[in-house]
């Protein structure tokens, strides 16, 4: 999978100026969860704003567990673009991920941690919460093989 | 004792109920006491990079996770709802392009509190899957059918 043309302009304009409104918006996944990635002084924060289209059990109401996890894998995903030296696009060798709480049908944020990066792999910790900070509703941790 | 005509419809209505499962499109192609095959059409919106025609790994995230749910929830005397601990998934390859994919489950250990999963996504082959997955749920002690009374009113 190479970076397309387009894309690749978006990402390294967004990486220039640390605008990173419309990176989601060219991302079609990301785009149907309805995400956004917002740059928080050097670093970068993403949201999944509240959509009810994201809804997993519809008692309680509770987010599904699945779009959770995968809001956490594109956030990685994302992050690793924005911040390796070379702008590549990762791929996903293993995703695991603990749900800590039941995660309401609200906003949703995250932060990404890259914990080592190699040459061909990177370990990439993801932390998402809710109303606080200090009570996330899931970490998550990913390889990505950074080799094209 | 349901039979497995039984427990696909139950796991229709369970996937019509739940919006997200419903967006994306999955559908229980079999149930039975031993596993759970649920597919998942192809869709241009889950598409990793656009005209990629590769579904992303996310969207395959939520479907292994819906359908360990589901086997863990049908391998319970009452159908218990069962929440999620943890999922992990192997990713041993890429879906190829524009095909549906499928996800099969089993709930191999239930205890008293938890159920074990595991699983395989695959395409047409279940002997060739480009994702291999393991989740623990956790028994809530509601069922399918308290849940659907209470969406009901």
């Amino acid at each position: 999978m190479n970076i397309q043309n387009g894309f690749r302009e978006v990402l390294l304009q967004a990486r220039a100026t640390s605008d990173y409104s419309r990176l989601t918006e060219l991302l079609p996944y990301a785009r149907k969860i309805g995400m956004r990635c917002q740059s928080l002084g050097d670093d970068a924060l993403f949201v999944l704003p509240e959509n009810r289209e994201n809804t997993g059990n519809p008692v309680l109401p509770a987010l599904h567990g699945g779009v959770l996890g995968g809001f956490m894998e594109m956030s990685a995903v994302i992050h690793l673009m924005l911040f390796m030296d070379e702008p590549k696009i990762p791929k996903i060798v293993d995703f695991s991920i603990d749900y800590l709480r039941s995660s309401k049908v609200q906003d949703v944020f995250a932060e990404c941690d890259v914990v080592r990066q190699g040459s061909r792999i990177a370990n990439v910790s993801i932390t998402a919460w809710q109303s606080r900070r200090e009570t996330p509703v899931a970490t998550a941790r990913a390889h990505f093989r950074l080799d094209s | 004792m349901n039979t497995d005509e039984q427990l696909v419809s139950i796991v229709q209505q369970f996937f019509h109920a739940v919006p997200h499962c419903r967006i994306l499109g999955m559908k229980p192609e079999h149930a039975s006491s031993e596993n759970v095959i649920v597919s998942m059409p192809f869709n241009e919106e889950l598409e990793a990079n656009p005209g990629s025609g590769i579904i992303h790994s996310g969207a395959i995230t939520t479907l292994m996770d819906s359908a360990f749910g589901v086997a863990a929830c049908i391998s319970l005397p009452d159908f218990e709802t069962c929440p999620t601990i943890d999922l992990r998934i192997d990713h041993l390859g890429f879906p190829d392009p524009f095909k549906p994919v499928r996800c099969s489950a089993e709930a191999y250990r239930v205890t008293k509190t938890v159920v074990f999963t595991r699983g395989v996504a695959y395409q047409d082959n279940l002997s060739e899957p480009f994702a291999h997955g393991v989740g623990t749920f956790m028994r809530s002690g509601r069922t399918l059918s308290q849940m659907a009374k209470r969406l009901a009113k």
